[in-house]
C-alpha cells in the first residue's frame, strides 16, 4: 500500500490502533469511489452495503418527504459515514449525496463479514473504534432529546401565561368579534 | 455485592456455563482461559447489583434466574425497562464505554446465578486476540447501533412534537397581540 494512502488512513479515527499487517487485511475490503456534485450515493431504504471514508469534497445526509428535504448532517475530508451497515445490515435511516465532487473510499461490508468470520483483528479493532463513536452519538442523541423536552416544558409554561391573559381581557361585544377570531385560532388545536 | 462474588468456579457452574450462549461454543482449552479470568455469585431477590449512576467495569452473564432492569424517573417513581432470564448477557457496554450504569439491575423474582467479567479481564482477553472477547465485542456493537437507532427515532419525535408545539405557541401569541390591541 503506499505510504500516502497509509497516512490518510492512519489518520481516521474508525482505523487507530491498526498495526501494518492489519491494514493490509482492511486494504482489502477498501474500492475508491467518484461522485459528482450532486450525485446520490445512497436512497433511505437502499441495504446497507458499505461504511464510506471520504478522501477528498464533503457529503450530506438528508431525509427527504417529498419535495420537502432535511439536512441532518454533513461530512467532510477525513470522516466516515453510513458505518452502522457494518453492523446490522439495516436498510439505510436517511439518504446520502455528494455536495460537491467527492472521492471517497467504500469499505465493503461483505468484504468486512469475511474478515470478521474469520477473527481478524483489524475487523475488531475497527469494530471497538465504531462502538466508541457510537458511545458518543448515543450521549449527543440523548442529550439533544433532554434539550428538546426541557425547551417544550418551558414553552407549554410560557404559553399557560398567555392563556390566562386573554381570559382576563374585558370582553367585546362587536358581532363576528374579537373573540369570535380568537375562538377559532383556539378551536383549531 | 462485590463480596458476593467468588472467583472459583465449581465444575457444576462450569457445566452450567457451557450452556450459556456466550460460551457454548467454547472447546476445553479455551474455556480454562475464560472461567480463570470470570467471577461467580449466586443472589436473592431484591439484591442490587449496581445502581443507575454507578462506575461501570464489568459485565454479566446470567446462568439461572431473573433480573430486572429499571430506571429512575425521579420523585420515588421507578420504570422496569426489561426483565432478563438464564442465558441473558448484561452491563457489556461498560466494557467499551466506561461511563456510570445508564439504569439500576436488580435480581428478580427466585434469586439468581451471576458470572462476571471485569473490564481489565476483557481488555486483556481483546489484547492477546482472544475469540471470546470478539464474541463480546460483537453483542456490544449490536447493542449499540440498537440503541443509536432508538435515540434518533425518539429525536426525531420530540422534534416533530417541538415543531407542534412552536406552531401552537405561535399562534398563543399572535392572539395575545390581537388581544392588547383591542384593549388599547
Amino acid at each position: 500500500m503506499s505510504s500516502s494512502s497509509y497516512d490518510f488512513l492512519n489518520q481516521i479515527e474508525l482505523f487507530q490502533g491498526l498495526s501494518p499487517e492489519q491494514f493490509n487485511d482492511l486494504i482489502r475490503t477498501l474500492r475508491p469511489q467518484r461522485y459528482q456534485i450532486g450525485e446520490l450515493i445512497f436512497k433511505q431504504g437502499d441495504e446497507g452495503l458499505a461504511a464510506y471514508v471520504i478522501q477528498s469534497g464533503s457529503v450530506e445526509v438528508f431525509l427527504s418527504e417529498g419535495t420537502h428535504s432535511t439536512t441532518l448532517r454533513r461530512f467532510q475530508a477525513g470522516e466516515v459515514f453510513g458505518e452502522l451497515a457494518l453492523i446490522d445490515g439495516a436498510p439505510r435511516s436517511a439518504a446520502a449525496r455528494a455536495l460537491t465532487p467527492c472521492e471517497l473510499l467504500c469499505l465493503d461490508k461483505r468484504e468486512f463479514d469475511l474478515l470478521r468470520t474469520a477473527l481478524r483483528p483489524a475487523a475488531f479493532h475497527v469494530l471497538r473504534q465504531l462502538s466508541n463513536t457510537l458511545c458518543a452519538r448515543i450521549r449527543e442523541t440523548n442529550e439533544q432529546i433532554e434539550e428538546l423536552i426541557v425547551t417544550g416544558r418551558k414553552e407549554m409554561k410560557g404559553s399557560a401565561t398567555v392563556m390566562s391573559a386573554r381570559v382576563d381581557a374585558p370582553k367585546k361585544t362587536a358581532s363576528g368579534g374579537l373573540f369570535g377570531k380568537l375562538g377559532s385560532m383556539f378551536k383549531r388545536q | 455485592m462485590r463480596n458476593h462474588f467468588t472467583q472459583l468456579l465449581t465444575p457444576k457452574v462450569r457445566q452450567d456455563a457451557l450452556l450459556h450462549p456466550m460460551f457454548e461454543s467454547l472447546n476445553n482449552a479455551e474455556a480454562d482461559v475464560i472461567f480463570s479470568l470470570l467471577s461467580y455469585a449466586q443472589l436473592s431477590r431484591g439484591d442490587r447489583i449496581f445502581s443507575e449512576g454507578d462506575p461501570g467495569n464489568q459485565c454479566f452473564f446470567i446462568l439461572t434466574g431473573q433480573v430486572n432492569v429499571t430506571k429512575d424517573l425521579g420523585e420515588g417513581r421507578e420504570q422496569r425497562l426489561a426483565s432478563l432470564v438464564s442465558g441473558d448477557t448484561f452491563g457489556e457496554i461498560a466494557l467499551i464505554d466506561r461511563k456510570p450504569r445508564s439504569a439500576a439491575c436488580i435480581v428478580g423474582e427466585g434469586g439468581c446465578e451471576l458470572l462476571s467479567l471485569t473490564t481489565d479481564a476483557f481488555e486483556r482477553l481483546f489484547n492477546a486476540q482472544n475469540p471470546f472477547a470478539y464474541k463480546v465485542l460483537d453483542r456490544v456493537v449490536i447493542d449499540l447501533s440498537k440503541r443509536l437507532r432508538g435515540a434518533t427515532a425518539q429525536l426525531q419525535r420530540a422534534q416533530n412534537a417541538t415543531d407542534l408545539a412552536h406552531r401552537d405557541t405561535l399562534s398563543l401569541k399572535a392572539a395575545q397581540i390581537l388581544n392588547s390591541s383591542a384593549r388599547s
